[in-house]
């Protein structure tokens, strides 16, 4: 990640040595042609997999567990007012606020891998929901519930959501002031006024199915997690549609056995798949010497921009990175549409796959942050006792001093690998199974999966070269 | 030599190795020693790395012609630095990794780092 203000956010990786990149490379090359040469000497009269569940436990939509995400809800909101009140009124060096390390590391970091390893733990105690969903109640009860919110026009889709979650990662990458916790907590501030206007006039399940970039976001990485809820009739359940009255079920599946269930998936959603996959690269990506000797180029070149040169390279480097991954999954689609005798049209094609895309951004999402989750995460025990940078010691750690040997650079070499070879494997594994399930003809099936599966070791090698890079600021 | 000797003698190679191994490992851990040159406030050239293995004791020189604050980032390790003097950062490199050393001057933006360090396992 580039730095931030004053040694906040720094990773401290060692890029992954030679002989590992090779290896990994190698078992990925090597995984990938065993599957499909499983898949193709497989009995031909086998079937699809149905969808794996492993579990299903009954949720009484009564008092239990009400109570459960109401107090859930209480603590995302008490945190969520926290760290507003330590960017504006706290000390402003980025390592002694809350703020930062809260955003960026506590919530970002740990609400994607929350999502992606556990289940849509967001849509449960989303505080913006949930205050929402209180007043609209509180309201009720003196008048009747209103009926005239606008409706969402459906070839919007969830293009706002997209806007918003480029401008997020615009502002996690290249803004200036994403360490500042003053100009933190006036962004969180503007975020709720945005969101809350947009609940009030379109609806909140609507809102937060179309236009919230993290409801979105954290949605599809919870696609791969093993938990989901599940209303009767097997139907899924929207969490953000929890009404009462319902019997709620939680399953527990296997894991990314939620990302082959695309049946609802609209164009504009697979385009959001794409995009958040790009912004997850490009991050890393930024902190390469190959970036830096780009916009060290360009930098020379454009005189013209004067001092916001660097931000507005980075800027185009941005939207050009989604852009350029949004064109090649494009085409991809339309050779797999092509190479199943165009049985499938394009659009379809790039819809029913690109979620066994999602595996691949999560174990890059773990070689990439799991260190500087546990390193720089470290933060938030000192920042238990003195939130705000005022002296205070509440719980007794304000001077815990964070270890940095607390995960070693073989540590993270090997988790990386493991992460990276697994997630490729699945993303196989998963992209196969949806063909199966789309064409009879299982060797129409195999045929229509290379272009797939060329596009998927290209990304996975992406990720590998990234990891091996040194880190430069 | 029936197998259960065997074993027993193989434990002990084992065992041996390993301890050689660590006693190997650690007696490898070296002192040494840096030089960074500062010039009006900025780096003298690309960014340089300084590689060292894992529980080196490590001195990093560094000389400046301006009053400058160096920071190893991750170590945590800050000091002023006057012209004339030669400052010193001592410390044991026990954490692995790569930390960027840095320039803290009047004007904090877009600066290259002064140097990496490189700890490795």
């Amino acid at each position: 990640m580039p730095a931030f203000g004053h040694g906040f956010g720094m990773r401290y990786d060692l890029p992954l040595p030679l002989t590992l990149w090779i290896i990994g490379a190698a078992c990925v090359i090597v995984l990938s042609f065993l599957i499909i040469s499983i898949a193709v000497r497989a009995n031909a009269t086998a079937e699809a997999p149905a969808q794996p569940i492993v579990l299903r436990w009954q949720i009484d939509n009564g008092v239990t567990s009400a109570k459960i995400r109401l107090v859930a809800q209480l603590f995302a909101v008490a945190a969520l007012i926290l760290v507003v009140a330590a960017g504006i009124i706290g000390d402003q060096t980025p390592t002694r606020n809350l703020a930062p390390t809260a955003i960026w590391i506590a919530w970002w970091v740990g609400f994607s891998y929350l999502s992606a390893f556990v289940g849509n733990v967001w849509s449960v105690v989303n505080p913006w929901a949930a205050t929402f969903a209180w007043c609209e109640r509180i309201v009720s009860k003196w008048r009747a519930p209103r009926s005239a919110t606008v409706r969402w026009p459906d070839s919007v889709g969830v293009w706002p959501g997209i806007a918003l979650f480029i401008a997020f990662a615009w502002l996690e990458l290249i803004w200036e002031g994403r360490s500042i916790p003053s100009q933190l907590a006036w962004l969180a501030i503007g975020f709720s006024v945005l969101t809350w206007t947009g609940m009030f006039i379109f609806g909140r399940s609507t809102w937060l199915a179309h236009a919230d970039p993290f409801a979105l976001a954290f949605g599809v990485l919870s696609k791969f997690g093993p938990t989901d809820i599940r209303i009767e009739h097997g139907l899924p359940l929207d969490c953000v549609r929890c009404h009462r009255g319902g019997r709620g079920m939680l399953i527990l599946r296997l894991p990314g056995a939620g990302l082959v269930d695309n049946e609802n998936i609209s164009p504009s959603l697979s385009v959001f798949v794409v995009v958040m996959l790009s912004t997850v690269t490009f991050d890393g990506l930024m902190a390469t010497p190959l970036w830096q000797r780009v916009e060290s180029a360009l930098y020379v070149a454009l005189p013209v921009f004067g001092n916001s040169r660097l931000a507005i390279i980075n800027t185009v480097g941005l939207l050009v990175f989604c852009l350029t991954f949004i064109a090649v999954y494009r085409l991809v689609a339309t050779l797999i549409a092509h190479a199943s005798g165009n049985r499938m049209t394009p659009d379809a094609a790039s819809r029913a796959f690109v979620l066994t895309l999602v595996p691949i951004a999560i174990a890059y999402l773990v070689a990439h942050y799991l260190s500087y989750f546990l390193i720089q995460g470290q933060l938030l025990i000192r920042l238990a006792s003195d939130p705000f940078g005022f002296g205070w010691n509440i719980l007794g750690t304000a001077h815990f001093r964070p270890d940095i040997g607390i995960v070693g650079a073989r540590f993270v070499w090997y988790t990386s690998l493991v992460a990276i070879v697994l997630g490729h494997v699945a993303a196989v594994s998963l992209a196969h199974i949806v063909a199966l399930r789309r064409f009879e003809d299982r060797r129409l099936a195999i045929r229509s999966q290379i272009p797939m599966l060329v596009l998927m070791i290209a990304y996975t090698m992406m990720s590998l070269w990234i990891i091996a890079q040194p880190i430069v600021e | 030599m029936g197998a259960g000797t065997r074993f027993r003698y193989a434990g002990r190679a084992l065992l041996i190795a390993a301890l050689l191994g660590t006693a190997i490992a650690n007696a490898h851990a070296e002192d040494r020693v840096f030089a960074l040159e500062i010039h009006s406030e900025a780096p003298t050239a690309k960014p340089q790395v300084l590689e060292v293995s894992q529980n080196d004791k490590v001195v990093i020189r560094v000389s400046s012609d301006k009053p400058v604050q160096v920071h190893l980032h991750g170590y945590d390790i800050e000091s002023d630095v006057v012209p004339n003097v030669v400052a010193s950062l001592r410390f044991t490199a026990t954490a692995t990794g790569r930390f960027p050393i840095e320039i803290h001057s009047r004007e904090p933006l877009e600066q290259r780092p002064l140097a990496y360090l490189e700890v490795r396992p």
